[in-house]
This record gives structure tokens, C-alpha cells and sequence, in this order.
């Protein structure tokens, strides 16, 4: 049963934090992309907020379900580097 | 992680519960009381146990209280008007950073004097989400930490079990204390799971734009932006201006309002800028009949009278938000589904505290010297008994602080909620101090508190039971008495039986072998 502090943290930080960035990254991608398909801009937000928790929650599962941590970890950053590079490209609306 | 899916769910299972579940019992403490937040204050606050007053208010009563506004440079006004649980009638607005409020008698007019308590609605319903921890919004995000935790215990909670259709009908309350602990916690846990997981699910849905700013900001410039444009505020985002109008006749343009919902009443009635020529003068409709919040708003020009805007007919996606957050604030007028609520957000808490005592059971015979055993074990009783423990001195400090109490610079409402958090700390300190005779001494603790609210709110304002059973308007203060004493009730037989069992204790060793779950 005993496992080292550190790896214990490490499964805690991946899921709670790097998860939390990596739905929020879903979001922020899944947003751009329908309000680019025409959906209004009050619509898609509130659809995406109330998916995004059930993001939030698979990932969480996932990052300590997982026997080993490199998928999760890849996804994840992945979702993030992509979620939060979008504005870079995309232009705001107002 | 742990070898298998079901062992890494039972270890994260674990662990989620014993680390936030201090804060998750706070949260739904709280939030079963908050179904009640207006029937405390009724309890709290005796001058406002007012007969429901004749319909028909006119709003131009409380110009005077709006002119005062505009004389204040008020940013807002409002009133909000009475219902079936709420008899008096609210007036607020605000001037630069503080709120003045006052309540109004309907029937009278009267304002009527400042009752020196936040009650449920200011105090206990904000605990709920807040914590009441306004630092950087930390309260609201462990809240939100917490509550995806809970859907988190939830998700593993039925992948541990392998006999769930088993454990609905399982409850063995003549076995071994470990294991009704264990079925005491499947059977509030599976009986009540829709319950746990929409309510936690709408909770987190409601405050989604807080947590997941970044979904608002892909799209809009500002959060504000994205608030007017889903709650159909927007007509309140105009340019400020300096020219002052005065405000059109209130009663003509509730009328107006009216006639376009078909006769339904106002619930709130709204002036933004009030005395300004850009004023806007707004009625949001009562949202009583249906769960789903509408809050369909008419907004006219407050200088001139004119229509500004009414919400469109909701889309499907607004309408499922709606839902869920209907679902989850009650406001709808439905007294059986409302003790529904209360029913299964006390079986939230019975499951989240047996939870607690079901991880010490398990391990006190193989980990009861250990530092995190004793740090578990001091904290449980201070988050379960605790803050009950708390939340009745509350009461009871209600009931004895004199109307004008002033000490050390704090106002008799601040002296409440100081109380409550005396209270709270000292059960910690207590059970970290005796962790063997805590609970016996918390539950009799409880027994008396309760006991001595019921007595006091009697002695004070001679609203006894019998007497508040005999009028529908004092139900609520009624209701509220006949819980206390049912509580009392209740805590008296855990003292009792936990006496016993510490009486005879030492003849019957509890046999504690490795749990199954951890």
C-alpha cells in the first residue's frame, strides 16, 4: 500500500491542476469553434461550461485510473498548449 | 496507480472523502439548511413573522426611499415584493461600496427596525458556497474543489461497489458498529445518488462562469459582456451621463409590464441609475410555477417611460442551464418536494460523516498511534458535531444578545456570526483534546442547544409551538421548532446509546481487520 509522497502529489497535481487547465483549454477550443459554426455567443459559452465539468471529471478519473501517468500527461498538454495558443491566432469578438 | 480500475477508484475513493470531506459536510450542512434560508430568518428575525399582507401594494409608496437613493448617487434600487415565504417586502439600493437595506412591513408601509442578524438568507445561504471566506473568492474555489470531488466520490463510490442493487436493501443495524457505519453509508450514498450528483452537477454549473473563466474569454471581451447577455441584461450596459430626469410613475409602468405577461406579477422591480436621464426601470417576473428560472426581465427607460427591451423566448441550450439552476436555488413554490430536499441533503450529510467514521473504524485497531489517524480523528468531530454545534449557538445567540449589542467594536450581527465561529473552533480544540469521549459530549451538547432554541425562542417572543402550529403565517417559526426538537430528540438517543456502549465498552473489543476499501 505505501507509495511514495511524491508520486502520491504528483497524480494529485496532474489531475486536479494540469486537468483543470486542460478543460478549460477544451473549452476555450470547443467555444471558438462553435461560435465560428454560428452559434450564439451566450449559447455556446453556457453549453460549453456545463460539459466542460464532465471533461473535468473524466480527466480526473483518468489521471489516477491510468497504470502509468504518459498518456494522460501528453493529452493533457496537448489540450493545453493548443486551448491556450488559440487566441494567439483567433481574433476576439467583442 | 493501484493494480486494477477498481482498486485505484477504491484508493482515490478514499482519500478524496478523507481529505475534503470536512469542507463537503460544511457545504451541504449548510445547503440543507439553505432550503429553509427564509423560514430562519422568520425564526431569526421575529418582527418580520408578519400575516401575509392584502395584495395590491402601490410601488409609489417608496418613492421617498428611492428619491433617497438618487440623493445618495445610488448606482441601483430596488424593491423586491413579498411572496407565500417571504412576507416582507425588501428594499435595497447602493452607494459606492455599501448596501443600505431595509425591510418593510407590506400591510403598513413601515419600515421596520434593523433585526441585527444576518439569518439564513445573509449568513447560513452564502456559508453555503462561500464558505464565507471572501479572500481572493478562495472560499468559493475550494467549494468548487470540493464539489468536483464529490462528483469524483461519487463516479468511484459506485465503481467499488460490486452489489449495488444489494446495498439499496441492506442495513444491518444489529451488527458490528464498523459495519452499520459502512451500510448506513451505502444506503444514504445509493438511495440518494440522483440527488448527490444533480445537486452537486447544477452547483458547479451555476458558478461555471467563475470557474472556467476562460470559456467566457475565448469569445467575449469581458465576463460582464457574457453575464448581460445570458441573463438578457444588456439593456443595463448604457454610457453613464450626468443629466438628471426624474423617474416615471412606478405603478403605470408595472402595469405596462403586467399586460405584457399576461397578468403575471412582478417579483423584483429594479431602477439602475436611478435620477439619471440613461435610468433604466426594470421588472423581473415571479418565477414561482415551474423549476426552470426564466427570469424574464421588461425594461423601460426610467426617465421617459419608454420600452427598452423583453427577453426573448429562451434557446435550449439557456433552457437546460435554467433547469439546472432552478433545480438547484428551489425557488419554485412547492412545500412537500421542498422538504424532499431537506430530507436527502440530511442523508448527504449522514452519508459524508459516516463516510468519516467508517475510514476511522477500519483503521484505529492497526493505525491508532499514527499522527494522520489522531489529525483525522480531532478534525471529524469538529466538521460533523462541530459545526452543528456551531450552527445552534448561532441560533441561540440570536435569541439571547440583547436588540442593541455592541462589544469590541462589532455589531450585534457581527457578534452572532462570531459566536458561530467560537463555537466551531472550540469543538476542534475539544476534539483534538479528548478524542475518546467527544462525540458523547458533542451529541449531549447538541441536545441542549436545540433544546434550549426551541425554549428560547418561546421565552423571547412567546411564539410557542402550540401557538405557532395554530396560525399558517407562524408555520415557518413552527417548522423550525418542530426540527430543533427532532434534532434534540435524535441527539439524545446517540448520547444515550453512546453511554452505554462506553459503559460496557471495554468487555467486547470490536474486531477491526484491514477495511475493504483502502
Amino acid at each position: 500500500m505505501r507509495r511514495s509522497g511524491l508520486k502520491i502529489t504528483g497524480r494529485v497535481m496532474l489531475a486536479v491542476v494540469m486537468g483543470y487547465f486542460a478543460s478549460s483549454a477544451f473549452l476555450a477550443l470547443l467555444n471558438v469553434l462553435l461560435v465560428s459554426m454560428g452559434m450564439p455567443r451566450a449559447e455556446s459559452v453556457t453549453l460549453g461550461i456545463m460539459l466542460t465539468f464532465i471533461v473535468y471529471l473524466c480527466l480526473i478519473v483518468w489521471a489516477f485510473a491510468a497504470r502509468t501517468v504518459g498518456w494522460p500527461v501528453v493529452v493533457f498538454s496537448l489540450l493545453i498548449v493548443a486551448g491556450y495558443g488559440l487566441p494567439f491566432f483567433v481574433r476576439h469578438g467583442g | 496507480m493501484e493494480q486494477g480500475f477498481r482498486r485505484s477508484m477504491g484508493w482515490l475513493h478514499t482519500w478524496a472523502g478523507v481529505v475534503l470531506g470536512s469542507v463537503l459536510f460544511a457545504v451541504f450542512w449548510m445547503g440543507t439548511l439553505s432550503v429553509f434560508d427564509n423560514e430562519i430568518d422568520r425564526w431569526m428575525k421575529p418582527a418580520t413573522r408578519l400575516a401575509p399582507a392584502p395584495h395590491g401594494i402601490s410601488l409609489e409608496t417608496f418613492r421617498p426611499s428611492l428619491d433617497e437613493a438618487i440623493a445618495a448617487k445610488a448606482a441601483f434600487w430596488n424593491i423586491i415584493l413579498p411572496n407565500d415565504r417571504q412576507p416582507v417586502l425588501q428594499l435595497r439600493y447602493k452607494t459606492g461600496k455599501t448596501f443600505v437595506s431595509h425591510e418593510v412591513d407590506p400591510a403598513s408601509g413601515h419600515i421596520l427596525p434593523d433585526s441585527g442578524t444576518l439569518g439564513g438568507t445573509e449568513f447560513i445561504f452564502p456559508f453555503h458556497y462561500t464558505l464565507q471566506i471572501e479572500l481572493m473568492d478562495l472560499g468559493e474555489w475550494v467549494v468548487g474543489l470540493a464539489a468536483m470531488a464529490m462528483l469524483v466520490l461519487c463516479v468511484s463510490g459506485v465503481i467499488i461497489h460490486r452489489k449495488i442493487f444489494a446495498e439499496f436493501f441492506t442495513f444491518r443495524p444489529y451488527k458490528k458498529s464498523r459495519r452499520i457505519l459502512l451500510d448506513l453509508h451505502n444506503v444514504c450514498g445509493v438511495l440518494g445518488l440522483p440527488f448527490h450528483i444533480f445537486l452537486t452537477f447544477s452547483g458547479l454549473v451555476i458558478l461555471g462562469a467563475t470557474y472556467f473563466p476562460a470559456g467566457v474569454t475565448a469569445v467575449y471581451s469581458n465576463p460582464r459582456a457574457y453575464f448581460f447577455d445570458a441573463n438578457n441584461l444588456s439593456f443595463l450596459a448604457v454610457k453613464p451621463d450626468r443629466s438628471a430626469a426624474p423617474v416615471v410613475s412606478l405603478d403605470e409602468a408595472a402595469t405596462r409590464a403586467r399586460a405584457m405577461w399576461g397578468g403575471d406579477e412582478p417579483q423584483t422591480v429594479l431602477v439602475a441609475n436611478p435620477g439619471k436621464a440613461s435610468s433604466r426601470l426594470a421588472f423581473f417576473r415571479v418565477n414561482e410555477g415551474h423549476v426552470l428560472m426564466d427570469r424574464d426581465v421588461v425594461a423601460f427607460s426610467g426617465a421617459t417611460g419608454a420600452l427598452i427591451s423583453r427577453s426573448p423566448p429562451l434557446s435550449p441550450v439557456i433552457k437546460a442551464q435554467r433547469f439546472l439552476s432552478g433545480l438547484h436555488l428551489i425557488q419554485f413554490h412547492h412545500w412537500v418536494l421542498r422538504w424532499v430536499y431537506f430530507v436527502l441533503g440530511m442523508g448527504s450529510c449522514v452519508m459524508i460523516a459516516t463516510g468519516f467514521l467508517f475510514w476511522q473504524e477500519s483503521r484505529r485497531k492497526t493505525q491508532g498511534n499514527m499522527f494522520g489517524f489522531r489529525l483525522v480523528e480531532g478534525l471529524t468531530s469538529g466538521s460533523v458535531t462541530g459545526i452543528i454545534l456551531a450552527t445552534l449557538a448561532f441560533f441561540v445567540s440570536n435569541r439571547l444578545l440583547p436588540a442593541n449589542a455592541h462589544w469590541l467594536g462589532q455589531g450585534r450581527a457581527a457578534l452572532e456570526v462570531w459566536v458561530f465561529y467560537t463555537v466551531w473552533f472550540a469543538t476542534f480544540v475539544h476534539g483534538w483534546v479528548w478524542p475518546r469521549t467527544v462525540w458523547l459530549a458533542q451529541s449531549a451538547a447538541i441536545a441542549v442547544f436545540a433544546g434550549n432554541a426551541v425554549l428560547l425562542n418561546w421565552v423571547t417572543t412567546g411564539d410557542h409551538p402550540l401557538r405557532t402550529l395554530s396560525h399558517r403565517y407562524l408555520w415557518p417559526v413552527a417548522g423550525m421548532d418542530m426540527v430543533l426538537l427532532v434534532g434534540a430528540g435524535l441527539a439524545l438517543l446517540a448520547t444515550m446509546r453512546l453511554a452505554r456502549r462506553a459503559g460496557g465498552h471495554s468487555s467486547a473489543p470490536r474486531q477491526a481487520k484491514g477495511g475493504s476499501v483502502g
